[in-house]
């Protein structure tokens, strides 16, 4: 656990620090996003290309605010794989659904 | 070294499940995805030539090419978009003589005369009917209960028929029905026409009854069994189905509800859930029950389905095999539920009995309420302004799927499609929130049910899938080797 990043603070919310030089912000707003209804999530910037995301619980709901950080943790990285290989792919993505529609002259 | 084609992922069990734009898949075991990602996978490996047959990969030199070869099959898989709107829901009459518990349309006493649509209203209907670019033209007469107003019907029919003579489009008509007043002479008018007609049965008697009382406390069970007979005989066999409307009553019976269906001689079932509208959710209480309970009936009652297909009586689950033409072919289906864009306006629309119109049947209910979020114009305006608006515009820009939060990176979004009216009654918001949609979990979790069988790959099931998509019988499809994924 000494390597988590995840800090149980004063008022039992946990604050989780992230490195914007390994996961992106559109990955830690996906993950996040994919947590929304487990409990409250705020995402702040802390430090000079330092991320911090707050969980705190919902006034009707108690929830395993660790555990949720430590599922986090393991989603971040398939989010951030995502990202990485649509850099790769990407723009075929788009070539592809432009070429399918290309027969319609005013796409906009 | 190869490149990588456009793909979306996900965990499924142990492995990772890859769709492409085309809906092309592939189970992966942990490592050999993560070969793939790291450009690690042999070039002379079976693995190698998997991938590269349906388009994960290709050499960088072939990228032109599988850019071209991939967008004319996404072309193909959004082919329903080539048709602009096909089927035109009309309702020239709200009067019902049935008083269903989970009634979306508040359908009105038959004796109430002012919740019908008058001969002017329906030929203006039909003539913006005709103005639509689409070929094939599917007229919906939907109520209330259309039969109470004959001839309206027969009407808004004959007109319809002759104003095809002069733009020779594919057309027929579907007459949505109870079945419980419908008379000799009506059925031999709908012989003459490409009528079709979808009726309901929500399985024996004790439950069909339940959910669906006539006013006057007469049995609709024992109605609709004597009229399907004599439908059967003037119209033909194969001009009728039925829809089943699942209730918290049906949960218990899944069994009993599909042998009615087979009693009856059916050769197709929709699984199909209450749909939060309505008396649906004034009833909540009779009726409702969670996505959770309607998923375990949903697995059971197609597992059952199955069994019954391998003793040889042939019957369809239409949900099922509409994900299934998603998956295991090339082809785009025309069901407006699972489109994306989404089907609202630009594959169906609702004319209602007052002149209004609406994207679908739920943005109608919703203005029953005050709410006039889907309509999106009157008989009186021109075609253009109706469907080339600003409305119907600002609805389809928000209903791609493929844009939407989590559906973006989702592998199911291929196979799925995106329902902003369902999200909007849930969430008050056309876009959603995927993580606490009910309706995203249940296409996800039988989306997964079924490639779970499919990843299983058991020839006997796979035979009964591909009789489905293929509406042939089991005898006609089976394969006794293994492999028959595709």
């Amino acid at each position: 656990m000494d390597h988590f990043p995840i800090k149980i603070l004063a008022d039992k919310s946990i604050l989780i620090k992230i490195k914007e030089k390994i996961y992106c912000r559109q990955a830690i707003t996906a993950t996040s996003y994919k947590f929304t209804d487990k409990c409250n999530i705020f995402i702040d910037e802390i430090d000079e290309n330092i991320y911090g995301v707050y969980f705190k619980n919902k006034s009707n709901k108690e929830a395993s605010l660790e555990e949720i950080a430590n599922e986090f943790c393991n989603e971040l990285i398939d989010q951030q794989t995502r990202i990485d290989i649509e850099k790769e792919f990407g723009n075929i993505r788009d070539k592809i659904v432009e070429a399918a529609f290309s027969p319609i002259v005013d796409l906009k | 070294m190869y490149k990588l084609l456009p793909f979306r992922f996900s965990k499924f069990d142990s492995k990772y499940f890859l769709t492409n734009e085309i809906g092309e898949f592939i189970f992966l075991k942990q490592q050999e995805f993560n070969s793939l990602i790291n450009k690690e996978i042999n070039e002379n490996s079976t693995l190698y030539k998997n991938l590269s047959s349906k388009f994960f990969i290709c050499e960088p030199s072939n990228i032109e090419f599988a850019t071209k070869l991939l967008s004319v099959k996404y072309r193909t898989k959004k082919s329903f978009l080539n048709n602009f709107t096909t089927l035109h829901i009309i309702v020239p009459t709200l009067q019902c003589n049935s008083n269903c518990l989970y009634c979306q349309v508040s359908s009105q006493d038959s004796t109430l005369s002012k919740f019908i649509m008058d001969l002017s209203s329906a030929k203006k209907v039909v003539n913006l009917i005709f103005k639509s670019s689409s070929k094939y033209i599917k007229i919906e007469l939907q109520g209330g209960e259309p039969l109470l107003k004959f001839d309206l019907v027969q009407k808004i029919i004959k007109y319809s028929t002759k104003l095809n003579r002069f733009y020779h489009k594919h057309l027929e008509f579907v007459i949505c029905t109870n079945l419980t007043l419908i008379t000799e002479r009506q059925l031999t008018f709908i012989k003459k026409f490409p009528i079709w007609i979808s009726t309901s049965l929500d399985g024996p008697k004790e439950i069909h009854d339940y959910n669906r009382p006539l006013r006057n406390g007469k049995s609709s069970y024992d109605l609709f069994k004597h009229n399907l007979e004599m439908t059967r005989n003037i119209v033909g066999f194969n001009r009728i189905s039925a829809l089943l409307t699942v209730t918290k009553k049906s949960l218990s019976y899944h069994k009993e509800i599909i042998n009615e269906y087979i009693l009856n001689q059916f050769h197709s079932i929709f699984l199909r859930s209450l749909n939060p509208f309505g008396l649906a959710i004034k009833n909540k209480k009779k009726l409702g029950y969670s996505i959770d309970d309607f998923i375990e009936f949903y697995k059971k009652s197609l597992l059952y389905i199955i069994k019954i297909n391998l003793n040889g009586y042939f019957l369809v689950e239409e949900y099922a095999s509409i994900i299934l033409n998603k998956i295991l072919t090339p082809f785009s289906t025309s069901f407006v539920d699972l489109q994306s864009p989404a089907g609202i306006g630009i594959s169906y629309a609702l004319y209602n009995y007052d002149g209004n119109i609406y994207t679908s049947d739920e943005g109608r209910m919703l203005a029953e309420t005050g709410d006039n979020k889907f309509h999106i114009g009157s008989i009186s305006q021109k075609y253009e302004e109706i469907f080339y608006g600003y409305k119907i515009k600002s609805l389809i820009r928000n209903s791609v799927a493929e844009t939407l939060p989590e559906c973006c990176f989702c592998p199911l979004v291929v196979y799925c499609g995106a329902d902003p009216v369902r999200n909007y009654v849930e969430q008050n918001d056309i876009i959603g929130n995927r993580i606490i949609s009910k309706i995203c979990k249940k296409n996800k979790e039988i989306i997964n049910f079924l490639l779970k069988i499919i990843d299983d790959n058991n020839s006997e099931y796979m035979n009964v899938f591909w009789s489905w998509i293929t509406h042939r019988q089991l005898n006609q499809v089976e394969l006794k080797h293994e492999n028959n994924i595709c």
